[in-house]
Parts: C-alpha cells; structure tokens; sequence
C-alpha cells in the first residue's frame, strides 16, 4: 500500500540571499512499507520526524532522495497527485483548522465535488460517510457548532466521501477531551476491522497504540524500533524514555509488581494477577 | 492570594441571537498555595472561567474576589491584578513575537516599567526556573524546539512574578518525556515561589499525579468540587460528561468487579503498587 525506499527528506532554510542558511534532515534515509489494511501506530518525540513522514503519504512534501510510492503511484510525479489524494487522506491535529463549509453535509462533500462526482453519486457517498462516523443527524447543522471530537469525524467522513485505501490519522486527538480522543480511536479502529482501511496513527499517547498490529518508533529521522506493542512495550523503561516514550500505564504497573509477560491491557492484568494469586 | 468566585454568570453576545450563557451560577474559594485541576469537556467554560481570573472577560452577574477585595470595584487596580495573575494560554509558544528569547522574555517586566536592571534579573530567574540556559538569551525564539519554545513562553509569564499561575493545558502536543518535565517543573515552581497554580487539562493521569483538588466543568456549570479521590470515585458521571477517570482508577474498578480487592478509591501508581504487591505477599505467605 505504502512504500518508502531510501527516502530522505532536508528543510532547507535560505537568508536573504537566497544563500543556503542551514539544512535539517527530516528523514533519514528511510525505507518501510505497509501492507493493504495494516493498522500502524507511529511514535517518537516530538521533532523525531512523524509530521514530515505522514506528510511524504500523500505528496504533501516529496523526498529530497529516494522515493515513495503508494497504491502503486509515485508521489514525485505530478500527474499523480490527484489519485494519491484521494486514496490517502489525512486528518491534522486542530480540528478548527480543517472545516471549510457552512454545514457538516458541505464539508463532507467538498473532497468528492472537487473530484468531479456527479451530484446524486456524491449525495450517496456524503450520506454513507456521515452515517458511518455517526453524524449523519447533524447534516444540515452547522460544524462550528460541534465538540472537537465531532469535528474531528466530520474531517473523517470527508475522507470517507473519495473512498480511500489510506488514512493518516497526525495527532488527531491532541486537542480533545477524554470523550472525543475515545471516540476517534474507536472510529479509526471500526473503519481498519470493517472497511479494511489502512489507517496510520501518529500519537503521543501510548495507551491508544496497544491495539495497533505494529509500531514504529521514529527518532531523527530514522525508525528506531519496529514490532508488535507486546514487542516494543516490552523493551523496558529506560529504552522508551530515549525516544521521549514511556510504558503505558497497565503495562508499567504490571511490571513493577513482577506480572509475568507484557501485559498491555486491563483484561490481560485482571487474568494474569488471578493467575499470580493462585 | 485566595480566589472567590460568587454566583458568577456570563452570557456571550447578550441580546443577539447568538447569546450563550457559558457560566451559570459559579461559586469557589481557592486558597492562597492551592494546586487546582479544571477538567470539563470541549466547550464547557473552562476557558471561559480562566479569562474571568485576570480580568479579561467582566461577569455579567455575581463577583470575583482577590483576597476578599471585588475586582469589579472601580477603584480595584486591575493593572497589577493582571501582573498577580499569570495566565498561560493554549499553546503559549504562538504568542512569542521579539526577536530574541531575552526580549521576549523581558516584554512583561519592560511594560511594567521596571526599571532595566531589575528587569533583566527577572528575566534571568524566570529562565532559569523553566531550565532555559543563559547561552540561549541572544537566540531567535523560533530557533528553538517545540519543548523549548513552550519553556520561554511561560518564563514570560513567571517574570511578571504572579501570584497566581494559571495554565490552559500547558503539556498538550509534547510528547511523554516533555510532558513529565513541564508538569514536574510546575509542581517544582509552585513550591519554591509558593504560588496557586490552577490546571487546565484533558489528561485526567495528569490531574490524578499533580494536583489537590479537582473542579469539574460541565455546560457552563461547576459541577463536581472536590479532592482527587472524591471526584475520580463518581466515574460513571464523569464518563457521561465526556470525561474519564485515570487508567489506574479504571483498572482497581475491574479488579473489584472481579471480586479481587474492596472498594479502594486508588487512582496513583503508587498506590496500586503498594496495595497489589501486598496481596501477592500475603497470598504467598499463606501459601508457604
């Protein structure tokens, strides 16, 4: 679904002169790929390179070297810009930031009409779309008006709307409360498990990776760790705290009272602390 | 410095068709030295609370007291009210503008007319408090990392030397290790200086570690007012308001679900350790 192969990607910064001021390497020379309907959750500090990586997925930044190729399509090539959007989208981190429209329905429709869907097609997929991230009673409504988590599923459903194989998900739940961050979570499981949709997380919070299929743990630019939760989480404390990680909460209390395993979720620790008590 | 809020009411946009009462009826004291959370879901007048704890917004019906003095008073000297009162804004780093981390820093103190060597003290303390090195007083502000940035932009805020700390969310964006150190920084800050802090967060494992006492926001009102273990105990409201309880509180609740542990109110790590750790203990001393 997503390929990169040695990409590496430099912001240049440039004086007055238009003289080379300074060059920072975003990416590393960094090679990956991620198969159709894999769920990835991708980690790092802040600064690691996670923004400039998601931002490579859909031909908003195009690598210095290298290349990335996704559904088949290179992304350093122009004519392929259209098609790349509208198969991997992207929901940003500011939920303000990302509504266009007037109503919820004309911001869902606003991808598909500027692809050109005739109008009765483009009803069906807005409709379909909205009903999936469960808003299709707010249509005619305002988006000013909803929470932040409901904004943030109206930016969803306007993905939704161009059919797409891939969703980039940039700290989508940074500015939520409790409820609204569940619910985004929950939604982008829903549409990995039944509509078999790629999805990539990039998060700071590390109880919503435990149910990815893989992590990947970015530091300058390159990727540091790469495995299941159970095999990242269980590299110890020290290890993720150099990448500006820690140990989701369960799993840290696991550990400190001598749980055997990684254990990653509440169920997992009620099972194995009968266990221990037997 | 103590805060009382009494009957406070604010209604945005009075007479339009937009009116919105965003506080209804708010009543609190806070004593001087306090360390409050407000947790309250997207939209329930926290941010409308905190602008009414320096001023910027006038409530439309009730008071607020410093001290026991009504700041709606003609004669209250709002001026060294918004020195007292320090507010940190969501991500504060978007509001550094001079051109470099000393001025920016010093902006406050200038505009207080303090005079310049007074001023660069304060300017020199308040980046040593938030742990930014001298080396980096001549640096352009957007040089800096996100984590940095973020440090000098509440060193602009401590150099007016509040009374009063709040923070709108202040760890948001960092990643787990900068979020601990800010957090740490401000419990650190907070007992050097004897300042009340007030906490904004959605993070309810941050609310659990550091402060006192919670508030709870829902629609306008204060809802729920209590110490830590009070308020995480009413989870099932708490999840109804769009909120939750920490990971921890979450965990004990399926335990005494199962039958395993009593009724224990523990939200901290700590003490689930301790408590956990001295089952196991017994369990396998019994057993010997």
């Amino acid at each position: 679904m997503v390929r990169f192969e040695n990409v590496t990607f430099e912001y240049i910064r440039r004086d007055e002169e238009g003289n080379v001021d300074s060059i920072t390497t975003a990416l590393d020379e960094l090679s990956l790929h991620i198969k159709k309907g894999e769920f990835i959750a991708v980690l790092g500090s802040n600064g690691s390179g996670k923004s400039t990586f998601a931002r490579h997925i859909n031909a908003l930044l195009k690598p210095t070297e290298g290349k990335v190729v996704v559904a088949g399509y290179d992304t350093t090539d122009d004519d392929n810009i259209l098609e790349i959007r509208q198969r991997a989208g992207m929901v940003f981190q500011n939920p303000d930031n990302q509504i266009v429209a007037e109503t919820v329905e004309e911001d869902v429709a606003f991808g598909p009409e500027n692809m050109g869907i005739p109008t009765d097609e483009m009803q069906k997929r807005v409709d379909e779309a909205l009903k999936k991230v469960g808003l299709y009673k707010k249509k005619l409504e305002s988006p000013n008006r909803l929470s932040g988590g409901q904004k943030q599923r109206v930016a969803i459903a306007g993905i939704l709307a161009m059919k797409p194989d891939c969703i980039i998900f940039d700290e989508p739940t940074a500015m939520l409360d409790p409820g609204g961050r569940r619910m985004i979570v929950e939604t982008a499981h829903e549409l990995n498990k039944k509509d078999g949709i790629t999805i990539i997380l990039i998060t700071h919070n590390m109880e919503e990776t435990v149910g990815a299929d893989r992590i990947i743990v970015m530091e300058k630019g390159r990727i540091a760790l790469e495995g299941t939760p159970r095999q990242v989480f269980s590299k110890g404390e020290e290890t993720l705290k150099k990448y500006g990680m820690e140990v989701p909460v369960i799993t840290a209390l696991a550990q400190k009272i001598g749980l055997d395993g990684c254990i990653l979720t509440r169920e997992e620790f009620v099972d194995a602390y009968v266990k221990a008590l037997e | 410095m103590s805060i009382t809020f009494d009957k406070v009411d604010y209604i945005y946009g009075k007479g339009t068709s937009f009116e919105k009462r965003a506080l209804k009826d708010i009543s609190f004291h806070i004593r001087d030295g306090e360390f409050v959370g407000i947790i309250g879901h997207t939209g329930s007048g926290k941010s409308t609370l905190i602008q009414h704890m320096n001023g910027l917004l006038k409530c439309t019906g009730g008071n607020v007291y410093y001290d026991c003095k009504d700041i709606s008073n003609r004669e209250y000297d709002r001026k060294t009210l918004r020195q007292n009162v320090g507010i940190v804004f969501q991500y504060p780093e978007h509001q550094l503008f001079e051109a470099t981390v000393g001025k920016d820093v010093a902006f406050g103190p200038n505009n207080l007319n303090i005079p310049g060597l007074q001023a660069d003290v304060r300017t020199y303390e308040a980046l040593k408090s938030v742990g930014i090195d001298d080396s980096l007083l001549d640096v352009s502000p957007f040089d800096l990392s996100g984590g940095q940035k973020r440090r000098v932009a509440i060193a602009g805020v401590l150099a007016m030397k509040p009374k009063v700390l709040v923070l709108d969310e202040p760890a948001a964006g960092l990643d787990p290790v900068g979020r601990r150190d800010i957090l740490d920084m401000i419990a650190r800050i907070r007992r050097e200086e004897n300042i009340t802090v007030i906490l904004v967060s959605h993070s309810m494992e941050d609310v659990a570690e550091y402060v006192d006492r919670i508030m709870v926001m829902n629609d306008g009102a204060l809802e729920m007012d209590g110490t830590v273990s009070e308020v995480f105990a009413r989870r099932k409201e708490l999840e109804e308001m769009g909120l939750s309880v920490p990971q921890i509180s979450l965990l004990m609740g399926d335990l005494e679900d199962a039958g395993i542990i009593k009724d224990t109110g523990i939200y901290t790590m700590e003490e689930a350790v301790r408590v956990l750790s001295q089952k196991l203990l017994d369990r396998r001393g019994r057993n010997q």
